[in-house]
């Protein structure tokens, strides 16, 4: 392998900084490594020029970019992202400041001023520039904080716009690399010509340092330079009619989930102080018992669950909505760009060579709709639990929804090589005793079942007597669920050991595996970090094994390949043939 | 996992020093666990506590300190001789585990970086904990404990040496 300055560590880095790009070395060395290394409070004043605006004029004839302000209004989104960052605090705040108590005033100050302090301070210290190839952001005002992030490194400019942000015609940027899980930088907020600006100059940035060594690389897999792929016009991949969002929302759980969010909310706000507390659900039950029979109970009931349900869907239809609106995806040169929203418009990028994993979900309705949605990790893109909104559209929801005919079509955009078949796969089920092996689990479990049934017949025959031993009379519950559960182990124990295949193929490993929502994800050789096999005293007995896949990255396609109880003899074989092609196909790009 | 005789000239055992430094750290705790125990059940004794209930109770906590001594003099053996590595062009490759088998692959190019790192006790029999880092998630660190330190240093340098032209994801 050659060595290809994208790859250097930062000890090397001096050695891209001089490469004969044209650019013109406007801070000293020292200070570079300084500000490379990100070390807090070591900068000299000479790049911290948050007092000369005017450097470019007072240099002269080289043309140097002055180091750049944000927006003006950064000062109010600087605010409103702090509020929405503490929201429950910050209402509280604001509903007991507004209640006129001295109290209450003095909290919402200890919780506002700061806040505000905060981002006058950030507004007004932050400036940033591209120099030396390099993205400079200095921040700071006793601790000044100098980053340096190479063009080469980063990944991603991606842009969210809320309502709020379009009306004035600005919008949040986030510069991604490989690192960490956290954005390199956020620069909140910059004018859209602005962001335009700096995309532009740090992706050809990008493209020309990175065309320098492949040059002389001729067996380089993507042997085109940089340069080309800039002019290229962008084309557009996919674009999601609104009938599929619609679609894709009556299928998701998502409004049972954000249900539950905003019950949450409800109980916080309703524990903190009490506003909701007229609100009472015992009086309207009440009033139904005593004005209303039995039957006409029971039809409220239902027709009530009824609406919740629809409820549900509903929701979930408008987040789908709400996120994925005008959804586009678009080759930009090598990469794909998506931008979706109704309100908060987001626009991402993908790396495509950096892509990790990718997994292919359906749940149960959305297999009888035909739909799919494609899911993709990135390296660097192992945001925790938290939905930063590029993150979320660009990984855990690359394509929220599509038509399962043209699935394969998108899988060759993301890697040539992915000519996806998957029906024609050399697909391996799970060890032939399997089956019996998670049945004898299920009716072992099934046996405590029927303990519960047990017990809620002798609860039933003693009941007079037998008071005191079990509280109250369960018996007809514990009955009911004794004998239904018994039948739902039983049968989720033979469609698990049916639903789980593993396949290896020329460019990676398939797994497959899930009941009601199929999940199929795709790693390649050159993506696999280490490979581990699990071996219980159980899987012993039955001559089994748990074969797993690590990859960098795993998380936001929320499917792990980790194939349990597969055949012993076969994952031994499969180990060091995984070895083999893992060690052989190494990563070749970045 | 079992070894057949084509893996057992491939594959190495850690160095049997460990198997003692494991165990006086072992005893160290389990001594030092029996004693707190133990002064504190005299001075729960002393101070009236004497019904049989709490008798039983100091038993139960002497015996599970015994327990920790037994198991802490006789776990290093065992888990010595179901621990194996081996080095080769692919990359490391760790098995281990008594009752629960496993078997960790790390390829060459994947490696990030590599520590070595010692404890007071192993420092003065020179065994060493290796330990490869991956841009992996759930095996993002990879740890060999029990190696002769100039053999730990020796393979993070095979390790190290050969991953830092490449890319690793």
């Amino acid at each position: 392998m050659s060595s290809d300055p994208r790859d250097s560590r930062p000890p090397d880095e001096s050695a891209k900084r001089s490469a004969p790009d044209g650019q013109l070395p406007d801070l000293p060395d020292g200070v570079g490594e300084a500000a490379g290394k990100m070390e807090r409070g070591q900068l000299s004043d000479e790049i911290a020029p948050s007092e000369d605006p005017e450097l470019g004029a007072a240099t002269g004839n080289l043309p140097t970019p002055p180091m750049e302000w944000l927006h003006p209004t950064s000062l109010i989104f600087d605010l409103i992202a702090y509020v929405r960052k503490y929201i429950v605090p910050s209402l509280f705040a604001l509903f007991t400041a507004a209640s006129g108590s001295w109290v209450g005033i003095g909290f919402a100050t200890i919780i506002f001023v700061p806040v505000i302090l905060v981002s006058i301070t950030r507004y007004f210290t932050l400036r940033f520039a591209i120099r030396n190839n390099e993205l400079i952001v200095t921040e700071g005002l006793f601790f000044r904080e100098a980053r340096a992030v190479p063009c080469s490194r980063i990944q991603n400019v991606d842009l969210v716009q809320n309502v709020l942000h379009r009306l004035i015609g600005v919008a949040e940027a986030r510069i991604e690399t490989a690192s960490g899980t956290e954005p390199e930088a956020i620069l909140r907020v910059l004018s859209l010509a602005k962001i335009e600006h700096l995309r532009k100059e740090i992706f050809s940035r990008r493209e020309r340092m990175a065309a320098l060594p492949e040059a002389g690389e001729s067996e380089s897999p993507r042997g085109m330079p940089g340069t080309t792929t800039v002019t290229e016009a962008p084309e557009t991949v996919l674009q999601i009619p609104t009938g599929w969002l619609v679609r894709a929302g009556l299928a998701s759980n998502r409004g049972f989930v954000m249900v539950s969010i905003l019950l949450g909310l409800y109980f916080q706000f309703d524990q903190g102080f009490e506003l909701l507390e007229n609100w009472n659900i015992q009086q309207a039950t009440g009033w139904l018992n005593q004005n209303l029979g039995v039957s006409a109970q029971v039809l409220i009931g239902l027709l009530t669950a009824l609406a919740f349900l629809v409820l549900l869907r509903l929701v979930g239809i408008a987040w789908f909505l709400l996120r994925f609106h005008g959804y586009r995806l678009v080759r930009i040169g090598e990469d794909l760009r998506i931008s979706c929203g109704l309100f908060t418009k987001v626009s991402a990028t993908v790396p495509v060579r950096r892509v990790q994993f990718i997994s292919i979900h359906q749940n149960l309705i959305m297999r009888w709709m035909n739909l799919a949605s494609i899911r993709i990790e990135t390296a660097g893109g192992a945001g925790r639990e938290s939905e930063n909104p590029t993150a979320t559209v660009a990984r855990r929801w690359f394509i929220p929804v599509l038509p399962v005919d043209q699935v394969p079509a998108i899988l060759t955009r993301l890697r040539k090589d992915l000519q996806w078949q998957s029906d024609n796969l050399d697909w391996h089920s799970l060890a032939p005793r399997a089956g019996t092996r998670l049945l004898r689990m299920a009716l072992i479990q099934s046996c405590f079942c029927l303990l519960l049934v047990a017990f809620g017949i002798i609860q039933a025959l003693y009941l007079n007597h037998a008071d005191a031993l079990f509280m109250g009379s369960w018996w007809p519950f514990s009955i009911t669920l004794g004998l239904l559960i018994p039948p739902l182990l039983i049968i989720h124990a033979i469609k698990q050991s049916r639903s789980k295949k593993y396949a290896r193929t020329d460019y990676g490993v398939v797994y497959r595996s899930g009941i009601l929502t199929w999940k199929t994800s795709v790693t390649f050789f050159e993506k696999i970090q280490t490979l581990r096999v699990d071996q219980s005293p159980f899987d012993r007995y039955w001559k089994m094994a748990r074969l797993s896949i690590d990859t960098a990255a795993a998380g936001p396609a929320d499917h792990l390949i980790s194939v349990p109880y597969l055949d012993a003899a076969f994952v031994k074989q499969e180990f060091a043939e995984l070895n083999r092609k893992t060690a052989f196909h190494q990563p070749r790009f970045g | 996992m079992e070894l057949n005789e084509q893996d057992q000239g491939v594959f190495q055992h850690v160095n049997p020093l460990h198997i003692f430094v494991e165990r006086v750290a072992g005893l160290i705790y389990a001594v030092a666990l029996g004693g707190i125990i133990l002064i504190t059940d005299l001075v729960l004794f002393f101070s009236g506590m004497t019904s049989i209930f709490y008798l039983v109770m100091y038993a139960a906590a002497l015996a599970y300190a015994g327990m920790t001594f037994v198991i802490k003099a006789v776990w290093p053996g065992i888990s010595y001789r179901y621990t194996f590595w081996r080095l080769n062009e692919d990359g490391l490759e760790i098995r281990r585990g008594v009752f629960w088998r496993h078997q960790i692959s790390v390829p060459r190019a994947r490696v990030q970086h590599a520590d070595v790192s010692q404890g007071p006790l192993q420092r003065q029999y020179g065994i060493a904990r290796l330990t490869v880092h991956t841009a992996g998630t759930l095996n993002a660190s990879v740890v060999l404990n029990g190696l002769t330190h100039s053999m730990a240093i020796e393979l993070r340098n095979q390790l190290v040496r050969q991953g830092k032209e490449i890319h690793v994801v």
